[in-house]
């Protein structure tokens, strides 16, 4: 289900891309939601107590149209427009997976049944929640209930998941709802966890934002989406040992999977001899989705139609069901409330906090790096990221100079990761200096030589990187660089 | 490095009173011009403008461009600490994560110093141009604080129309409609009192009452508010602050949804 300890990893390493926000907040937007989903918590959650749950006079369960129902009409009434995209075929790959839960759900239903004889109310709870399925049927009745609703509905080629993050990249919507991480790994720009659960709950919409994520993560969605392999997806099994943390800092490290399998140790972590990570990545970059959707529209409900299927058909009181359509409509007429933001754009803000934060990498870029021709065998575009940042209480001396200092490097060989970094007068007792090379994070623990122009701190990358940020001790104080003044 | 001595410390009290129900957590700018907040509520709705001028302060002394983080219940919290008469002193050092408030009483025999965490807050600013309005309507600020809250135990929204006849404000709930109309009147005895119509356009706009009514807790701060109107724009509501600033509320207007789906 997902990405394993994704959540986490991100509440760790970068909690500035995730944001508590109030479910009344997202009126008037378009939301996309995984609708699969959202069914099998239905049938989890609504009206189930053991073995027990709502069903019509025929029998058949209920309960998923009883939540489709009245959490649609929540969104409805907040002002929302939702629109529900359901599974198709799952990827070849997910077809283990499935397999695996399949055969989970076979031993909880042997095991439910144990229970049931045995009358031990607690594990009949534990049990028939796992032996949960979302059939055909329920998909179909959900996707009839919504139709009658006025709620759009879209059948993706493939995963749910992939056809909701494609919705929100062309900007089809504003967000995508599910409680699977891997939406992020799909990319979809906004993400917004626990939309759907019951308002009884009371819990805020957690929003992530992908650019915020591999912003905070330093990381290109690529490597995210590395990352995310190694943290363990649906698609293939991840590598025993290796949880969020070593994967980040893995990911970090080499910069991609074919690099980390290359470093990494054989005797302590055993890779999968047939490990389709190449399968799963393309899954996530390149994910069977329809771009052209017909234009997504909210019509009113028919009422006809919905007492016929629910109070007809499934025995739902027909009260309940009148009232709830008189929701629907008086949710529809009401004038939607206008944004600032359509009115007024962002700028920047010209104050700087009186504690001037950060003492995380953070600073500035160089692309394309260039460098003395004669000094190094580094090809023509070598980008280069430098981050540098202090703690020093007197704030952050340096900017753009240093950048140009910087590109006139002597690099050696990239292959023996070794590199110089010029440092001058940052006045300053302690840097950190990270720096990094194709994209690819190194950490260095420095030691700093005094060059013949007294101001270059020779930088030895070390690992493992455990300890990671070097530390730079007493930078000497020297004249400018000649190279310093020169622009590129 | 940031001292800024207030003499009349009510203001401040005042200001936050109006502001924390709206916004939770807010950066304060501070600069040369002044001390100042632009947040806005947790929809984006509507947005809250705070300026006072430096020169309004007894003693302003302020080094550089410098943002506070602070959470507004808290801040209140410890204003409502300081006397009415007290003296204000804000102090903030460089490096610092907390900010200090200091209140004097008037005659010197007291003086307390509270001091408070600040917070990292992330916040958009947003840039609000300078517009010409189709309407503006300067009224006593109580008068609008008492037709907001009549109306909003009606119906949930205002419209806000302004003719040749005056300005209406009318609302529709489940037990019936309103409609209140202020027509222009300016022979009365203090200027404060009059009711003051500027028309160029005829325009009308719907608002949620449970913003503008959230509004008029600044009513304290002025004898009479300005009510900005244009159809293409946000309304702005405007306090002004003795001799030292504003604070202006703008309030974005309900959409008809018709028209948004046209747009999309």
């Amino acid at each position: 289900m997902g990405i394993k300890g994704l959540t986490k990893l991100l509440a760790d390493n970068a909690p500035k891309a995730m944001k508590e926000q109030k479910f009344e907040s997202y009126f008037g937007r378009k939301i996309a939601v995984d609708a699969s989903m959202s069914i099998y918590q239905f049938l989890i959650v609504v009206g189930r107590v053991g073995t027990e749950t709502l069903t019509n006079e025929a029998g058949d369960v209920t309960s998923h149209l009883q939540g489709m129902f009245t959490r649609t009409i929540r969104l409805l009434e907040a002002g929302m427009k939702p629109v529900y995209v359901f599974d198709g075929q799952p990827p070849d790959l997910k077809k283990q997976e499935l397999a695996k839960r399949y055969s989970k759900r076979d031993d909880a239903t042997r095991e439910l049944a144990t229970a049931v004889e045995e009358g031990n109310k607690e594990e009949i709870e534990k049990f028939s929640k796992r032996t949960v399925k979302v059939t055909k049927q329920h998909n179909e009745d959900c996707k009839q209930l919504l139709r009658l609703m006025g709620v759009p509905v879209i059948e993706a080629p493939c995963e749910a998941e992939a056809q909701c993050a494609a919705l929100c990249k062309g900007d089809m919507v504003y967000g995508v709802a599910s409680e699977d991480m891997d939406s992020l790994t799909f990319g979809a720009p906004r993400f917004l966890r626990h939309l759907m659960d019951p308002s009884s709950k009371k819990v805020p919409v957690m929003e992530f934002e992908i650019a915020k994520v591999l912003q905070e993560l330093n990381l290109t969605m690529d490597q995210f989406i590395d990352l995310c392999i190694l943290c363990g997806c649906d698609y293939c099994d991840s590598i025993k040992g290796i949880g969020g943390q070593t994967a980040l800092k893995l990911i970090r490290q080499h910069g991609s999977i074919e690099n980390v399998l290359e470093n990494l140790s054989k005797d302590r972590y055993y890779v999968p001899e047939d490990w389709p990570y190449e399968e799963a990545r393309r899954l996530f970059k390149d994910p069977s989705v329809i771009l052209e959707t017909p234009e997504l529209k909210w019509t009113p409900p028919d009422e006809e139609g919905l007492v016929n299927f629910l109070v007809k058909e499934n025995g739902f009181n027909h009260d309940r069901v009148v009232k709830a359509i008189e929701k629907i409509r008086t949710a529809k007429n009401k004038a939607s409330q206008g944004r600032l933001e359509s009115f007024f754009k962002p700028v920047a803000n010209a104050s700087e906090p009186l504690k001037r934060k950060d003492t995380s990498a953070k600073g500035f870029r160089i692309e394309n790096l260039e460098h003395d021709a004669g000094t190094t065998a580094l090809s023509d575009a070598f980008p280069i990221t430098i981050f540098i940042s202090a703690d020093t209480g007197k704030g952050r001396e340096f900017d753009a100079d240093v950048a140009m200092t910087m590109q006139k490097l002597p690099f050696h060989d990239r292959s023996e990761w070794d590199c110089f970094a010029v440092l001058w007068n940052l006045g300053m007792d302690n840097a950190h200096l990270l720096f990094g090379m194709e994209g690819v994070l190194r950490y260095a623990e420095g030691t700093h030589e005094q060059s013949p122009m007294g101001e270059k701190v020779a930088v030895r990358p070390r690992f493992p990187v455990e300890d990671a940020v070097a530390k730079v001790t007493r930078v000497p104080a020297a004249k400018k660089s000649k190279n310093g003044e020169k622009k590129k | 490095m940031l001292e800024l001595r207030l003499v009349q410390g009510s203001l401040l009290k005042k200001v936050l009173e109006a502001t924390k129900d709206l916004v939770t957590d807010a950066n304060f700018d501070c600069s040369a011009t002044g001390f100042s907040l632009q947040a806005m509520d947790s929809s984006h709705v509507a947005l809250v403008a705070l300026l006072l001028r430096s020169e309004g302060f007894e003693h302003y002394r302020c080094d550089r461009n410098i943002s506070m983080g602070m959470n507004l219940n808290n801040m209140s919290k410890m204003l409502k600490c300081a006397g009415n008469d007290d003296i204000i002193t804000i102090k903030g050092d460089d490096g610092s994560d907390t900010v200090t408030f200091m209140f004097e009483s008037p005659n010197q025999d007291k003086i307390s110093d509270f001091e408070m965490k600040l917070m990292d807050i992330d916040s958009e600013h947003l840039g609000i141009p300078e517009a010409e309005y189709h309407a503006i309507v300067k009224m006593p600020s109580s008068e609008f604080q008492r037709i907001c809250k009549d109306l909003s135990s009606i119906g949930d929204t205002v419209v806000i129309s302004v003719t040749k006849e005056g300005v209406k404000f009318s609302t529709r709930g489940d037990i019936g409609t309103a409609n209140i109309v202020c027509r222009q009147n300016k022979t009365v005895d203090k200027p404060e009192e009059a009711t003051i119509i500027e028309m160029n356009e005829p325009v009308s706009l719907t608002f949620a009452l449970r913003y503008l009514n959230s509004f008029t807790k600044a009513t304290p701060l002025s004898e009479s508010v300005t009510v900005s109107l244009s159809s293409e724009l946000p309304v702005v509501v405007e306090y002004k602050i003795a001799d030292m600033g504003y604070i202006r509320f703008y309030l974005a207007p309900k959409i008809e949804d018709e028209d948004e789906e046209m747009k999309s």
